[in-house]
């Protein structure tokens, strides 16, 4: 009620402000939220909290929509702030239901921007100072900063750029008075000061140090991420190969290979209980770090040999270790380890995109010196299951005489016996080796590699399944390679005696296209195919159009994952390098500050510059046109000349002209000296003005 | 800034309150010397972070360690966005100040315990606007000024009177938090205003003005409506109560009636009227009686140590004897 009776005396106070001139401040003690500063607010809270919707419990939307209602209802007065009790045990049902809800995991980042929104939500109902208010505002900007930790896509950078705006509009409607409180022209300012300090953000974007991780912070717990794990059983592939999201970006320096050579290695699996692989042995970490790798014999083994081709990877974060690399890598970068089986793990979870320079040799053999232990590893099974296959890889490697032969063998066995390659194959029960070899028939990668692999080590070659993604697609634009989940496959690896380690792909007996043709033109046909997808671009490449509108797109996503969301020190480390010749810590110091002090210069100078030409009358400033015009012709007012004086020496020298200078003058007089009323000076305005454009199309 | 109505002479403190302010009054009026009319620029104004502005700095300050913790590059770039629009905002909430044009009116005269009304008058040039310009004495409530639309805008402040004399209301506080709140921008400008303070007012009791008086002999102005005399003709300054209002609405015209009593009596104040009094007491209780006896028509003259008015009626009278009284 006393919300309603100030509102009632505010009303009364405009009514009599706009005859007096003087105006009243609310009182203090009764602070009021204005009503646009209130409408900014809830609007750009709702924009902030929108795309995390889909990341909190819907209880907690329930209530951020309850509060905002809420808040409504007691700028109406029909509701009164809620008393003190009443707050505690809001708080305390929240936090119970909140550890309820995370448990253990309270204080992962999910849980505290869960903790941000219910705390925005929850103060609105209680901001009846300004500075509550100011705190609200403070902690939407957070939220923006919170969003990015999930995404820094450019559709969420632009989204975000307009909710800063919003909350800045609210800002500044806080310092407004109540009468002058116009949307549009907040906006406008808003946008303008936002648009204004770009300068400088680019400038200190560029050059402020960048600093590593101060703590690690704790990241979600349980988010089910699409990409490959540390095991494989029959299915887990199939699974990926509905879901058309990114994997990693490739560039490649130099020529790009050959789709068939693209085997991107990410988990290798060694250890078999008849049905699932798994990374059973904990692979130690061979070396750490470039410094280190003399040291260890084994590395010896490893011959890189031939040409080796260097690229930059971008991967999306799989919250696992593991990262892409094809055949043998050497690891440039101190961020991560290479193991004995290959697989390159980096040291840090990849909980961000990641970016990394690598390099491989597509040619050398992979440790050609297997000892008894690291052998032993490669070769075990499980005791019992799958007999059936075990008999047919002893028998046929008496038949075959040679590993090599076996191997050939194995393959063409594949290639003969009608295998067939699908998506959904028949389910496998308690043998699954002996039931695809010998009954099903059909299957997917993981279903060749699997069986081959047995069928290897059934023989006693040592032999091991690697999981990872093959091929992936070239941007016709800027040449990148973009990799996506449905690209996932798995492959083998056997040993051979002084070969070392050579991949062979089952598939490829089996399937041939999709190795040189890619995972699209092999499943384009089966409907579970991009399944998950949705609404993509990726369900219309058979038009042009609209391949090339996505490939568009692709690279400029790739820049702006490269050259933006991965701008780190070594980039800012180049950027000094290409200014100066040497760098130093100093030069690095001055040009961002000079950086700095240029645009903050600019924008002073945007600021505070005063318009050069003073407000005249319309009448006035069409006449000055006239003269300039006639000053072009070589006729210019003189100092001091009144229209009338100037219009005489004029059609003295002129007088073809004379007859519309005279009229344009006479109209000038008019329009300045003489009374008239306010509609009819806005018609004259008009022809004088049509009489003006006249006149100069008279001169030309 | 305090409000100084008199110029006091100064005394030797210790107090490092007061020297600090007396300084800094010292250093003010060399600064922004006072003036009819001041534009505020560069040289007279000030700004400097509010607390909200600080907060603004230490949420800035918290998102940059988030951006470093998380490694996210957009974080990074919209805490270097909002760190311009600080250091932007100083910028338009000085241009929100620079080149207004203020002057000041005031009342002629109030007194004692009055407020005083000061009216601003801010003026812009050009197409530059000013939103959310507050005014204020250090005693006055603050006061709001727009001027988007319109090239003037005139507003009034109150500032209550404490004292006799010469009021000075102290300097005006013109600040402004536009556009973000973020920074503010004041300048403290003496617009060289002047309203005099007429003594308040204290009654008491007439008839000491009869019976003290020795000098004109017979004087019976009690409440001076005694016996009709004769109707001049109106003249402006006659006490509408002495209007003939029954000829007047006869259409005879206006006419004053005068009375037998105050026709050619003429009263003095006399500083010895209140014998017993201070002379503060004293100076209320004759401004007192010269309310009286101008609204009653009698002619009256003052006599207090250093000042004599001769006996005389009218507004511009009595403004002249309020002075002297206000200014003794």
């Amino acid at each position: 009620m006393n919300i309603l009776n100030i509102l009632k005396n505010k009303r009364k106070n405009k009514r009599k402000n706009k005859f007096s001139g003087n105006q009243k401040i609310p009182d203090v003690s009764a602070y009021l939220v204005p009503r646009t500063s209130l409408a900014w607010i809830l609007l750009s809270l709702v924009a902030v909290i929108l795309p995390h919707v889909s990341r909190v419990p819907i209880w907690l939307v329930v209530i951020c929509a309850l509060c905002i209602v809420g808040r409504i209802l007691i700028f109406q007065g029909r509701m009164s702030y809620p008393g003190a009790l009443i707050k505690t045990i809001i708080v305390i049902l929240i936090l119970w239901v909140m550890i309820a809800q995370y448990g253990r995991d309270v204080f992962a980042t999910e849980s505290t921007i869960a903790i941000l929104i219910v705390a925005i939500s929850l103060k609105l109902l209680e901001m009846h100072k300004k500075r509550d208010v100011i705190m609200v505002i403070y902690l939407c900007y957070f939220t923006v900063i919170a969003e990015f930790i999930w995404s820094q896509s450019i559709p969420i950078a632009i989204y975000m750029m307009a909710c800063v705006l919003l909350i800045s509009a609210g800002l500044m409607s806080l310092s407004q008075t109540e009468e002058y409180q116009s949307p549009l022209r907040t906006l406008k300012l808003s946008s303008l000061i936002l648009l204004q300090s770009i300068p400088l953000m680019l400038a200190l974007f560029v050059l402020f140090p960048r600093i590593s991780p101060l703590w690690s912070v704790p990241l979600q717990s349980s988010s089910a991420r699409t990409g490959l794990s540390d095991s494989m059983s029959p299915g887990d592939i199939g699974n990926l190969i509905t879901s058309d999201e990114l994997a990693f970006r490739v560039k490649f320096n130099g020529e790009n290979p050959r789709p068939a050579e693209l085997y991107w290695r990410a988990i290798t699996l060694d250890r078999f209980d008849g049905r699932e692989w798994t990374r059973g042995f904990n692979v130690e970490p061979q070396f750490l770090g470039p410094g280190d790798r003399d040291n260890r014999d084994w590395f010896q083994g490893i011959e890189y040999q031939g040409n080796s081709i260097n690229y930059n990877v971008i991967m999306e974060p799989t919250y696992e270790n593991y990262i892409y690399t094809l055949k043998i890598p050497q690891v440039l970068d101190e961020r991560m380890i290479m193991r004995r089986d290959f697989q390159v793990d980096s040291i840090r979870n990849v909980s961000q995109r990641f970016s990394y320079d690598m390099r491989s040799y597509m040619n050398s053999r992979l440790d050609t010196s297997l000892n008894q232990r690291e052998s032993r590893r490669w070769q075990g099974l499980p005791d019992e299951g799958n007999e059936q296959s075990r008999e047919f890889a002893i028998n046929l490697r008496e038949e075959s005489g040679s590993d090599e032969a076996f191997i050939q063998n194995v393959l063409a066995y594949y290639t003969n016996e009608n295998f067939f390659y699908t998506l959904q194959p028949a389910l496998l029960a308690g043998n699954p080796v002996d039931e695809f070899l010998f009954s099903t028939r059909e299957g997917f990668c993981e279903h060749y590699a699997s069986s081959f692999t047995f069928l290897m080590r059934a023989v006693g070659i040592p032999a091991r399944v690697v999981t990872g993604y093959q091929g992936g697609e070239y941007n016709p634009f800027d040449q990148t390679l973009t990799v996506r989940q449905y690209d996932a496959h798995a492959w083998s690896e056997v040993w051979l005696p002084d070969q070392g380690w050579i991949r062979v792909d089952p598939t490829a007996a089996v399937a041939p296209d999709r190795i040189e043709l890619g995972s699209q033109f092999t499943y384009q046909s089966e409907d579970v195919f991009l399944e998950d997808a949705g609404l993509s671009l990726l369900r219309y490449r058979n038009s042009l159009f609209l391949n090339n509108l996505r490939y568009r797109l692709e690279m400029i996503d790739y820049s702006w994952n490269r050259f933006v969301l991965n701008y780190d020190q070594s980039m800012q480390f180049a950027f000094f390098s290409s200014l100066f010749n040497e760098v130093t810590r100093g030069k690095i110091i001055f040009s961002a500050l000079f950086f700095m002090f240029i645009s903050v210069s600019i924008m002073v100078f945007f600021v505070l510059r005063k318009s050069s030409r003073k407000e005249l009358n319309p009448a006035t400033d069409l006449y000055l046109s006239y003269c300039e015009g006639l000053a072009k012709q070589g006729f210019s007012r003189k100092k001091g000349e009144t229209p009338l004086e100037y219009y005489e020496r004029l059609s003295n020298a002129k007088p073809k002209w004379a007859q519309q200078m005279h009229e344009i003058t006479d109209k000038y007089i008019d329009l300045v000296y003489k009374k008239v009323d306010q509609e009819k000076s806005q018609k004259e305005l008009k022809e004088f003005r049509n009489k003006i454009r006249q006149f100069h199309t008279l001169l030309y | 800034m305090a409000v100084t109505n008199q110029t006091k002479p100064y005394q030797k403190t210790f107090n490092p309150y007061l020297i600090w302010r007396r300084s800094f009054g010292e250093w003010i009026h060399r600064r922004i010397p006072p003036s009819k009319n001041i534009e505020l620029h560069l040289n007279n104004i000030f700004i400097i972070p509010t607390g909200q502005g600080l907060g603004f700095c230490f949420v800035l300050f918290l998102m940059f360690i988030g951006a470093i913790n998380y490694e996210t590059s957009l974080a990074f770039g919209l805490v270097f966005l909002l760190l311009g629009v600080f250091i932007l905002a100083i910028f338009y909430t000085y241009r929100n100040l620079s080149g207004l044009h203020l002057s000041g009116l005031t009342d002629d005269a109030v007194f004692v315990g009055e407020n005083a009304e000061i009216t601003i008058i801010l003026n812009r040039h050009g197409k530059r606007t000013y939103e959310a310009v507050q005014l204020s004495f250090d005693n006055s409530r603050k006061v709001v000024a727009n001027l988007i639309e319109h090239k003037e805008q005139r507003v009034s402040l109150f500032v209550l009177t404490s004292r006799r004399g010469h009021f000075n209301p102290g300097r005006l506080r013109v600040e402004t938090f536009y556009p973000f709140g973020l920074h503010r921008a004041w300048s403290l400008i003496d617009l060289d205003l002047d309203c005099l303070v007429y003594p308040k007012p204290v009654e008491c009791d007439l008839d000491i003005l009869n019976s003290n008086d020795q000098d004109t002999g017979k004087i019976n102005i009690t409440h001076g409506n005694d016996d009709f005399y004769n109707l001049r003709e109106y003249q402006r300054g006659d006490p509408l109560k002495h209007v003939a209002w029954k000829n007047f609405a006869r259409g005879q015209g206006m006419y004053t009636k005068q009375y037998s009593s105050n026709v050619d009596d003429k009263i003095w104040l006399r500083w010895s009227l209140f014998t017993e009094l201070s002379e503060e007491d004293r100076l209320s209780r004759l401004c007192y009686c010269v309310l009286k006896l101008d609204s009653s028509g009698v002619d009256y003259g003052l006599d207090i140590p250093g000042c004599l008015i001769e006996p005389n009626k009218g507004t511009a009278h009595y403004h002249s004897i309020l002075r002297a009284l206000a200014l003794f």
